[in-house]
């Protein structure tokens, strides 16, 4: 208590003290007021003192709600009407007054009587030194009242709490809401916080520097209330403006679908109104004024654009999108009724900008604001109804990717809320419904690319010509399935690697050519990126993923990103086959090597296999960079034929394979006999293998020996022979493998021209383009 | 109002999953969920899923949050805890460790609702894996009877028990919410009550 009072004093001593402050003209002025409006400016320091210390004068209870209620009117949409600058500090600092006595609530609750007692001393004086520059009837009955209201207060700090909750002075912010838990206290207010602060506090996740309310009411109206007659001048039910405030204020989550467009233009128009500083800024207020003053309308402009680079990023950014928000409704004065006149006179209070001002930025809007357009807020998912309802969740990966970042990004906002101590039965309920989107959003995902990669194969059973092991295929496909895109994209590079090795070691000259190419292709194959004609026929699923990528500048390079992922996996399928492939290939090979000879030719044979694959690779790590949808499909389509294809090829060497095989046999039949009729020729056979090497003249006869030297030239020419042969099989085999491989780049040259002819033209850029590419690929293969 | 009001709506049980990584917390709960037993190991951060089911004819929901067994997300657990009402303390008869470190997961849920006979289920899983027993029936039990808890043997992959577990918890849930009804000693409910009737209070005031 002693501390009480002795504070007390201190703020009487200060309210004195501010007497003697120079340059306090404002004070001045309000004491002007309180000749003029002296009913006014009592209420005003009511509600500063209530605000300060929880406490009314003398008064009745009963008064005191009154009074509150009164206030409450006063409070900062009259003063607001009083005039511009003077008034604009004094909200400013009230509003300041109430967060932190919304702070101070907040602290009640955790702390003892007597910490809070002093931290509100603390912040009493605090505040008096503001108030003493602006407020000037304060002094008056300052110390007894103060004083009664501690001992009040001690008593009875949860009753005043929620009784000053329930009073709608409480800056219009307590809403139903509220009043059902009067504990709970705003942690983050957004009204009347600078427009940085409530930026940052509720920057939506695209990163625009807009606070997350001016951009829900913003694609609100544009959304619904656009032929609204009167929008933004016809009064909104308080109440309900007030609700969403709280809501705001609370940091929920705030759907504003069920709304009236007025309701919402008022909730937007009362944000505005309480920012603290207005949006061109009091320092740079003046210069508008000026610039726009100007007579030469070239000067005009120029001047106006200059003022507008000197606001700061997010000013600069609400003042351009509200003015081309205004400039929509007013191109649709016919519905809205909201002409310029119309617009001005409601914007000008609001955003303390005057008529000349706005009148020259909406008559040079073009010029002035022409260049950023209104985005709309992708908006994470809700998930209201109770049951199960997959409805709304986006079918194409990219799109699922895009919802589940939104949402990762609440629940991790949701986290720290919830960590940071905050009991909150709603977020808890919040956090549990976001938690279920997301896995949803995930088992979508999976089940999106699970879908996306068994319908690629399925166009390639149809498109297929030949029957080239379906089965196989299948369990390969499921393989494909379950690593999600990061690992896609992880596995890729792996993948690559030794194949990639081992094309350097045999042909390094080769790889330089080749990834060289896609980096000349970057620049070109991105423009058509951008046109996007509609194509309906091609695989009706990826078009999903079309749609899903609109020119939202921000989003599209994360976009590229996912569809580049994607790209990779589709990439992944067929070389995974392939590899399959190789392996079969390798496998027998590894059989022939235990048989010795012929290993050599199938051994080219893979290599050369390995080669194909790389080089498909490299083909379509050409166009990987190639974000044009309908070229991937083409691509894909490309790659299915070639896959085939080179099925085709490999039946065909495994075929060869076995005849190698046979021809193994014979040659061992062969060995074999020579060894018979050397053994005939001389009986101790393997003495005489011996002595052959070792001591030639021990056991053997001469005759022996001399036979034995003839069967051992005999074998030598025979191995000579067999390694020529060998030699020439290899160099057949490859250059039937070259043939065949331009064979196949042919096939799918002229299968993806039928097939562009099927689909009909339209799409001639990426004809030419991919048929650049393919004839560039042949000839490197021919220099081989 | 930012919350519409919403429909009377049918009970929801919230039901959590707990354990070490790797005992089949996910596994549980997919085949409770969707009939299917996934193979391929992929740790969890946190999933949740909602299923209406009917509990003795009574059609009601029943929310599961799947957690991660790995201490990393310990943080993020507890946010989760403080709203579960009911809790599936799974470990791996396979793996000793894994029934070990079901004591520190019942310490921690304790420590959060503050409530010794919160519903708790204690779950061997992948009892289909018998040749590879590492923890006895008999020492689960011993365990769960100091607790005060059942005990029950389930396996994901042959779905046995998997139902039980769920519906055991589900009525130990909704029998403990009778009672809070019936005499209000839950602290929530009652928090709010009384701060409802502290407003009216003021309003005459």
């Amino acid at each position: 208590m002693m501390s009480g009072i002795e504070h007390c004093q201190e703020e009487g001593h200060m309210e004195e003290d501010s007497g003697e402050f120079p340059g306090l003209y404002n004070r001045e002025n309000d004491f002007a007021e309180v000749d003029m409006e002296p009913e006014h400016d009592e209420e005003e320091e009511k509600e500063s003192l209530k605000k300060k210390d929880k406490h009314k004068k003398d008064k009745a209870p009963g008064y005191v709600a009154f009074e509150e209620e009164d206030s409450d009117e006063e409070s900062p949409s009259k003063g607001k009407r009083k005039g511009l600058f003077r008034n604009r500090f004094s909200q400013n600092s009230k509003r300041k007054f109430k967060d932190k006595e919304r702070d101070k609530d907040k602290d009640k609750e955790k702390e003892k009587a007597k910490e809070k007692e002093k931290e509100k001393k603390e912040e009493k004086s605090h505040h008096k030194e503001k108030e003493k520059k602006k407020s000037s009837s304060l002094p008056r009955d300052l110390t007894p009242d103060i004083l009664r209201s501690y001992s009040f207060k001690e008593k009875s700090g949860r009753k005043r709490e929620a009784k000053e909750a329930k009073s709608p002075s409480q800056a219009q912010a307590l809403s139903a809401d509220e009043l059902s838990s009067p504990a709970r206290e705003p942690p983050q207010p957004i009204f009347g916080i600078p427009l940085d602060e409530a930026v940052e506090r509720s920057k939506l996740i695209d990163g625009i520097e807009l606070p997350a309310i001016f951009r829900d009411c913003l694609d609100f109206i544009e959304e619904r209330g656009l032929s609204t007659e009167g929008i933004y001048r016809i009064s909104p039910v308080k109440s309900q403006v007030d609700a969403l405030r709280a809501a705001y204020d609370h940091g929920e989550v705030v759907d504003l679908q069920d709304h009236d467009p007025h309701t919402v233009a008022g909730l937007l128009k009362t944000y505005l109104r309480e920012l603290p500083d207005p949006v061109l800024t009091m320092e740079l207020l003046p210069g508008f004024e000026d610039a726009s003053a100007l007579p030469g309308e070239d000067e005009r402009i120029a001047a106006l654009i200059q003022m507008l680079y000197q606001l700061p990023t997010c000013n600069r950014l609400l003042i351009t999108w509200l003015i081309q928000h205004m400039v929509h409704i007013m191109d649709r004065e016919a519905e809205t009724k909201m002409n310029l006149q119309n617009i001005s006179i409601v914007l000008s209070p609001t955003l303390n900008i005057s008529h000349r001002v706005l009148n020259a930025f909406f008559s040079h809007h073009d010029q002035l604001f022409g260049d950023d357009g209104i985005r709309k807020v992708g908006r994470p998912l809700r998930w209201e109804s109770s049951t199960m309802n997959l409805d709304d969740i986006p079918d194409s990966p990219s799109s699922i990717e895009e919802e589940l970042q939104r949402q990762e990004a609440l629940l991790e906002q949701l986290h720290s809320e919830l960590g940071a101590g905050v009991e909150d039965p709603e977020k808890e309920e919040r956090l549990w419904e976001v938690q279920r989107i997301i896995t949803q959003l995930k088992r979508q995902l999976k089940r999106a690319k699970t879908t996306y990669a068994s319908s690629a194969a399925k166009t390639s059973t149809k498109q297929k010509e030949k029957e080239s092991k379906p089965t196989e295929t299948k369990p390969k496909e499921k393989d494909t399935k379950e690593p999600e895109t990061k690992s896609a994209a992880i596995e890729k590079p792996a993948e690559e690697k030794p194949a990639e090795k081992k094309v350097t070691e045999k042909k390094p000259a080769q790889k330089k050519p080749a990834e060289k190419k896609p980096a000349e292709k970057k620049p070109a194959q991105k423009k058509p990126a951008e046109k996007k004609p509609a194509e309906k026929k091609l695989a009706e699923k990826k078009q999903v993923e079309k749609k899903s990528s609109p020119a939202e500048a921000v989003k599209q390079e994360e976009k590229k990103v996912e569809e580049e992922k994607e790209e990779e996996k589709e990439i992944e399928k067929p070389s995974d086959q392939k590899e399959e492939v190789s392996i079969v290939a390798k496998e027998e090979a590894e059989e022939q090597k235990e048989k010795e000879e012929p290993a050599a030719a199938v051994e080219a044979a893979v290599v050369h296999q390995e080669e194909e694959k790389e080089k498909m690779k490299e083909q379509e790590e050409e166009e990987e960079d190639d974000e044009e949808l309908e070229l991937l499909l083409e691509e894909e389509a490309a790659l299915i034929a070639e896959q085939e294809e080179l099925m085709a090829l490999q039946t065909n060497l495994q075929s060869r394979i076995e005849k190698e095989r046979t021809e193994i046999d014979q040659l061992k039949e062969e060995i074999a006999e020579a060894m018979n009729s050397r053994e005939t020729a001389s009986p101790p056979q393997q003495n005489g293998m011996h002595s052959s090497s070792s001591n030639s003249s021990d056991n053997s006869s001469d005759s022996s020996s001399e036979d034995e030297e003839e069967l051992q030239d005999i074998l030598d020419d025979l191995v000579k022979e067999n390694q020529e042969l060998e030699t020439k099989n290899s160099d057949l085999s490859l250059a039937i493998d070259r043939e065949r491989q331009r064979c196949i780049q042919l096939k799918v040259q002229i299968r993806m021209l039928q097939r562009r002819e099927e689909l009909g033209c339209g799409e001639d850029g990426q004809t030419t383009d991919g048929s650049v590419t393919r004839p560039v690929t042949v000839d490197r293969e021919t220099t081989l | 109002m930012a919350s519409k009001p919403k429909p009377p709506q049918m009970a929801l049980h919230k039901v959590i999953m707990v354990g070490s990584g790797g005992v089949g917390k996910s596994a549980l709960t997919l085949q409770f969920m969707y009939d299917e037993f996934v193979e391929d190991y992929e740790p969890t951060k946190a999933d949740s899923y909602r299923k209406k089911v009917v509990l003795d004819g009574e059609e009601v929901q029943i929310d599961i949050l799947d957690t991660a067994g790995q201490e990393d997300y310990a943080a993020i657990r507890d946010n989760y805890f403080r709203s579960g009402e009911g809790f599936l303390c799974v470990f791996s008869i396979t793996e000793q460790e894994s029934f070990a470190a079901t004591a520190d997961f019942r310490e921690q849920i304790l420590r959060v609702k503050n409530d010794e006979n919160i519903p708790f289920l204690l779950v061997g899983n992948k009892c289909d894996l018998f040749d590879k027993r590492q923890v006895t029936i008999e020492t689960a039990t011993a365990k769960a009877g100091e607790w005060n808890v059942p005990y029950v043997e389930t396996s994901a992959k042959t779905r046995q028990n998997v139902d039980k577990v769920f519906f055991d918890l589900m009525c130990e849930i909704r029998d403990r919410k009778k009672e809070e009804t019936a005499k209000p000693d839950g602290k929530k409910n009652k928090k709010t009550k009384k701060e409802g009737k502290r407003k009216k209070k003021c309003v005459i005031l």
